[in-house]
């Protein structure tokens, strides 16, 4: 009889107790999920291939590094505002661009490729704004079919020299793109564009405009 | 004698769906998630961070319970809510014509749905969820009012 009746006063008791371990085990199993799965923490490096896409002072108290795909609507408009930004506080930021080209995208990974080339022959800050000002030019077409567009912008900024069709051929810019993409999903970036503005993960455009107020 | 022996099944496959859908979101950056709310452009600011915090825990913990048959009509209860208010979100996504390509169910893992395939889930969920309400409703007919909530 007695037990019966601790065993009354007990049981909500227990079922608390009960929920509160399983509210503890969730959280735990959350930690090991983000421990295991997730990333590390963002790190900015600049390395001598970041340096071709960077601009601003190194020194400067804003870094915004963006992961960004070319055939993105938002990085579009992102880049819109950024550039805004950039004319109006150009002492305080210094902004890098790494490549994030999405799969859905079909020309987005030779898009980035042609980026990467168009870098390494000094000249990726031009081409960065052709390719997301003439977006809508190019980013309808069929996989391979933009190829014309690319080429015609290279050519308008001279860059259709012996070394810049190499890099367009040698694996290594495909690779070089494909350590960016590895490197984002290594910090949990998971689409574009994603922005690390001195290391905290901002992702969107209405995200950016929230953060860039402050 | 449980008239609906199976009524476990249904009940542990939908915590099991809850369960699995918040933690794929829990893993990974809240900020992806958050993206994802502003894309059904509904909330912002404060509001939106919250509910990037806030709805993959709500979806897991009260998954759990569901699973472990603890507090089964609270949690049944707040996941109807949760999947009423996502039943909304996507369908004022659809008729507005919003440019959302994946609904950001299950974060960004492999499981990918279209909104109409989100909203066609959730709808039968939601069916689901009145099945078993109706069901637990009538098996405990001196429970009524917002004791009904608590007592299981």
């Amino acid at each position: 009889m007695i037990f019966g009746h601790v065993k009354k006063i007990l049981q909500p008791k227990s079922k608390v107790l009960a929920a509160l371990g399983l509210v503890f085990l969730c959280v735990l199993a959350v930690a090991a999920g983000r421990r295991y799965f997730s990333p590390s923490a963002f790190r900015f490096t600049s390395d001598e291939r970041a340096l071709l896409r960077s601009r601003g002072e190194p020194g400067s108290p804003v870094w915004i590094v963006e992961y960004m795909d070319y055939e993105c609507p938002p990085c579009r408009q992102a880049y819109q505002i950024i550039e805004d930004y950039f004319k109006k506080n150009r002492s305080k930021i210094y902004f890098q661009v790494r490549f994030y080209p999405m799969p859905a995208h079909r020309n987005a990974l030779r898009a980035a490729q042609y980026a990467e080339c168009a870098a390494r022959e000094g000249r990726f800050w031009k081409f960065h704004d052709i390719l997301l000002t003439q977006q809508k030019e190019w980013s309808g077409a069929a996989q391979g079919q933009a190829e014309p567009f690319f080429r015609g912008y290279a050519g308008k900024l001279g860059l259709d020299s012996r070394r810049f069709v190499l890099c367009l051929e040698d694996p290594g810019a495909a690779r070089a793109v494909g350590e960016d993409m590895k490197a984002a999903r290594s910090v949990g970036v998971q689409r574009a564009p994603t922005f690390f503005m001195n290391g905290k993960m901002v992702v969107g455009v209405r995200a950016l405009e929230e953060e860039l107020k402050k | 004698m449980n008239r609906f022996p199976w009524l476990w099944v249904i009940r542990a496959g939908v915590g099991l769906l809850f369960v699995v859908s918040g933690y794929m979101k829990l893993i990974e950056p809240y900020q992806n998630f958050l993206a994802v709310i502003y894309d059904y452009q509904f909330v912002t600011g404060w509001a939106a961070r919250g509910m990037a915090m806030a709805v993959p825990w709500a979806e897991l913990v009260f998954g759990v319970f569901l699973l472990a048959g603890l507090w089964v009509r609270l949690s049944a209860g707040a996941l109807w809510i949760l999947n009423t208010a996502f039943i909304g979100v996507i369908g004022s996504a659809l008729i507005r014509k919003l440019p959302v390509k994946d609904c950001g169910c299950f974060g960004h893992s492999a499981v990918s749905l279209s909104l109409e395939k989100a909203l066609a889930l959730d709808g039968a969920l939601w069916l689901i969820f009145l099945f078993l309400f109706i069901i637990e409703y009538h098996a405990a007919p001196q429970r009524r009012g917002f004791r009904f909530l608590f007592l299981k």
